[in-house]
């Protein structure tokens, strides 16, 4: 579904990714796991086309994606959650999530309000508050179900644990299996070992701006000269 | 006389009635600047081409009401191909070049009205249904002016309804906060832009041809509005239709009472209002951008 092949690409003369392979199949989880800086983030903008890819190339559903323009992804299928979730705060609870109205990928059996409201109840109480009003927790869940909203084949979540207490990143761990299990294909950038592996099938570690190690996100448990070395676990 | 509430509350309207102007020129320059960081310096020149051009439709067709339609429909045609031709080439520019390009530009346009209209300071009368007087506590005001500031308002309130009742105007907002994030989420930022851009113009143009009837039309009308413009921006806060409706009423109101109340002051008032809302609230009174 997405396959990433020889990317690099920086910010300018600074180059962060020298040569990144990764792939995520049909209803697929892969994590990518990394230290701080070292270009997971980066890998998500060259996919959302927020960076250009200096070399190498990415191919989501066959289709390169090069020349396609940031605001043309969620046609496609993509949704992308960023590190800072990415709300607006001048918006309504509402309106962020009505935003996606006329921009969602049309398909028969998709994701309304409704179903969005009994996934993440939390919101229905706070719809009319602004954006700028919700806690932590409440932001993420805001920021996953406006994703979902768009419909797509492949969401990308970067670090949506990110400084949320023990039991909300418990309920979002919960949510993304059920996601999971209704097949939809997710790729999860994370600094928190645990919720990434027992989420993903597979698993991708980022070191150096190159792949280190890939296979099973099962098998990255047993690897603890991996952990030690590239992700300082 | 200062104490004759009659005089006052002229004076009071007048203040209102420049206000709405300032508003007319400031929100379009306010949005664009939210939006893209792309600060327009000729937007003062649209103002004066919106002037000129009412001017030369109301003398051909006899009629103010079709300069009043037509002119600001020019000037955002006019703003359309300027994005087309120019600003679009410099958008991911830094501000430098911005600045420059239509800095420049304020001098080509002043060129092309003086080549085009004369040196000499042309008048267009009020419209024969709003060129009386009417009667206010003892004092006569002219009913156009009231129109003006009726005008200021109905903008205000369709602006208001666009931006905050409609999906385009919830992208627009959400486009001010984080146009990255926007974009991902499949708004065409650009387009958005190009949109609020041409209807800044529009603004603009409405602008000079409504005021075409108060001041006179010369070359240079434009840069005697553009500070105080530039200052309403400033002080109500970048991309926000509040701050800008606020910003024009304080600087409008300002300069109006400054003038009659301490005129030796009235030139440095705005500056003076302008500096400590820099030093108490650098992003001005309701920024958009939330930080
Ligand atoms: N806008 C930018 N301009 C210049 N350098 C940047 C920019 N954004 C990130 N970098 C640099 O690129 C490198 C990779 O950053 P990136 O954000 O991709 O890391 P990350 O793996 O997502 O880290 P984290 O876990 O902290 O989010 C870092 O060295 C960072 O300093
Ligand atoms: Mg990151």
């Amino acid at each position: 579904m997405l396959e990433i092949s020889g990317l690099h690409t920086g910010y300018g003369e600074k180059r962060v990714l020298h040569g990144v392979d990764l792939t995520v199949g049909e209803g697929e989880v892969v994590t990518l796991l990394g230290r701080n800086g070292a270009g997971k983030t980066t890998t998500l903008k060259a996919v959302m086309s927020l960076l250009p890819a200096m070399e190498g190339e990415i191919r989501f559903d066959g289709r390169p994606l090069k020349k396609v323009k940031t605001y043309d992804l969620s046609a496609l299928g993509l949704s992308f959650v960023p590190e800072n979730r990415g709300i607006f705060p001048s918006l309504s609870v509402r309106e962020n999530l009505e935003l996606t109205r006329s921009t969602r990928r049309e398909v028969a059996d998709g994701w309304t309000m409704e179903r969005v409201f009994e996934f993440f109840p939390r919101l229905r109480e706070r719809l009319d508050n602004g954006g700028s009003q919700l806690s932590g927790g409440e932001q993420q869940m805001l920021a996953i179900a406006r994703g979902l909203l768009l419909n797509p084949k492949l969401l990308i979540l970067d670090e949506p644990t990110e400084g949320l207490a023990p039991i909300v990143v418990k309920q979002i761990h919960e949510r993304l299996m059920e996601l999971k299990k209704a097949g939809l294909s997710i790729l999860l950038v994370e600094q928190n070992f645990g919720f990434a592996t027992t989420l993903a099938d597979r698993a991708f570690v980022l070191g150096r701006g190159e792949i280190q190690w890939s296979g099973p996100s099962g098998d990255l448990r047993g690897e603890s000269e991996i952990q030690h070395r590239w992700l300082g676990v | 006389m200062l104490t004759d509430p009659g005089y006052l509350f002229v004076q009071f309207l007048n203040g209102l009635q420049f206000s709405m102007l300032l508003f007319l020129l400031s929100v379009g320059l306010s949005v664009t600047f939210g939006l893209m960081n792309f600060v327009n310096l000729a937007h003062g020149a649209l103002y004066a081409c919106g002037a000129f051009i009412g001017y030369s439709i109301a003398v051909w067709t006899g009629s103010f009401w079709a300069a009043f339609l037509l002119a600001p429909l020019a000037v955002c045609v006019i703003g359309a191909v300027l994005y087309g031709v120019l600003i679009r080439q410099v958008r991911s520019a830094g501000p430098l070049t911005q600045v420059l390009l239509t800095f420049g530009l304020i001098f080509i346009f002043l060129d092309a009205f003086r080549v085009i209209w004369g040196d000499l300071a042309l008048g267009v009368s009020a419209p024969t249904l709003l060129a009386t007087n009417i009667h206010i506590f003892g004092q006569t005001y002219p009913l156009y002016r009231l129109f003006l500031i009726a005008l200021g308002l109905a903008v205000y309130l369709i602006l208001w309804l666009a931006l905050e009742r409609t999906n385009i105007g919830a992208m627009v907002r959400a486009s001010v906060d984080n146009a990255e994030m926007a974009s991902c989420l499949g708004v065409n930022v650009e387009r958005l832009f190009f949109a609020v851009f041409c209807t800044g113009c529009l603004l603009a143009g409405l602008a000079g041809v409504a005021a075409a009837p108060i001041f006179s039309v010369y070359p240079g009308m434009d840069l005697e509005i553009l500070i105080p413009t530039l200052i309403v921006v400033v002080i109500g806060g970048l991309g926000s239709l509040k701050g800008a409706i606020v910003g024009s009423l304080l600087i409008g109101m300002l300069q109006t009472f400054g003038q009659v109340l301490i005129p030796q002051l009235a030139g440095s008032l705005s500056y003076i209002l302008l500096g400590a809302t820099l030093i108490l609230r650098p992003e001005g009174l309701f920024p958009a951008r939330a930080h």
